[in-house]
């Protein structure tokens, strides 16, 4: 059952990376024919989901495209890498739900999405953040009774997410 | 005889997983999930390879160096993505940066653990 729960983890870990191979910088997608995350990001304002949401993305997000290109390339980054080797692992998988509450309200109502892909993604980083899935097969797992053990303000931090 | 440890054996693993993340450069369409090509196959299979030797020797500067070494390649990935618009002679992509920075930084982590 614990090998399922890693295979699990890492199984999300790889969705996260496979899908950084077309948020390409430095434009990421933004130029005279819009693609990528650019174009993906865009479908919040023509396909709103949630209008407070639209206006953030429309007033915010797309006038300061580069930074927010980055800052999603270095988040998805940061979420495939640390599940994929179960290292704080109960921390990313709510990074993960933040960050699938965001595709979601960009994507979801723009054609030939499927609403319940996002909500399935959802619903796996729940089962992640629940089980702790990061103690099995995971960095967590080896270390988690050295950090719990440790009066260092790291570790004990290290514990708690984990 | 070397005794390996839970973290000589995690660095084993983490050695084998860059090792078969190799593969990826021979996959295409929605199965390739790491872009994979170029320099960045020898970089994969080497600092694969010495992780894995780190593990089964129990060497931990070598598991740290096989780490850092991942971590080097990866900063330098995404210096040639944001320069160029691709990963150069190191081919890939920032999936291959993410891949890099997890098999990195776990490696580090596991030879930096107290024992």
């Amino acid at each position: 059952m614990t090998g399922l729960l890693a295979a699990v983890r890492i199984g999300v870990a790889l969705l996260w990376i496979s899908n950084l191979s077309w948020k390409n910088p430095p434009t990421f997608g933004q130029g005279d024919s819009p693609s990528g995350l650019y174009q993906f990001t865009r479908w919040a304002v023509e396909y709103p989901v949630f209008p407070p949401y639209s206006w953030v993305v429309e007033h915010l997000v797309l006038p300061n495209f580069a930074v927010f290109g980055w800052t999603v390339l270095f988040v998805e980054a940061a979420l495939g890498a640390f599940l994929l080797i179960g290292l704080a692992t109960r921390f990313f998988a709510l990074v993960g739900l933040a960050q699938t509450v965001a595709i979601t309200l960009s994507v979801a109502n723009a054609p030939n999405e499927w609403l319940w892909s996002y909500v399935l993604m959802l619903l796996v980083h729940v089962a992640i953040f629940a089980t702790a899935a990061g103690r099995y097969a995971g960095v967590d797992g080896l270390l988690r009774e050295r950090w719990t053990a440790s009066t260092s303000r790291l570790p004990r931090l290290l514990a708690a997410v984990s | 005889m070397t005794t390996r440890t839970p973290l000589d054996r995690a660095a084993v693993a983490l050695g084998v997983a860059s090792l078969a993340s190799a593969l990826f450069a021979l996959v295409e369409g929605d199965l390739e999930f790491v872009t994979m090509g170029g320099g960045g196959v020898a970089v994969t299979l080497g600092l694969g390879a010495l992780a894995v030797a780190a593990g089964w020797l129990g060497s931990r500067p070598l598991a740290l160096v096989a780490g850092v070494g991942l971590l080097v390649a990866a900063v330098v990935l995404l210096g040639l993505l944001a320069a160029t618009g691709n990963g150069g002679f190191l081919g890939g992509s920032a999936s291959t940066f993410a891949l890099w920075l997890g098999l990195g930084t776990g490696l580090v982590v596991v030879s930096l653990a107290d024992r």
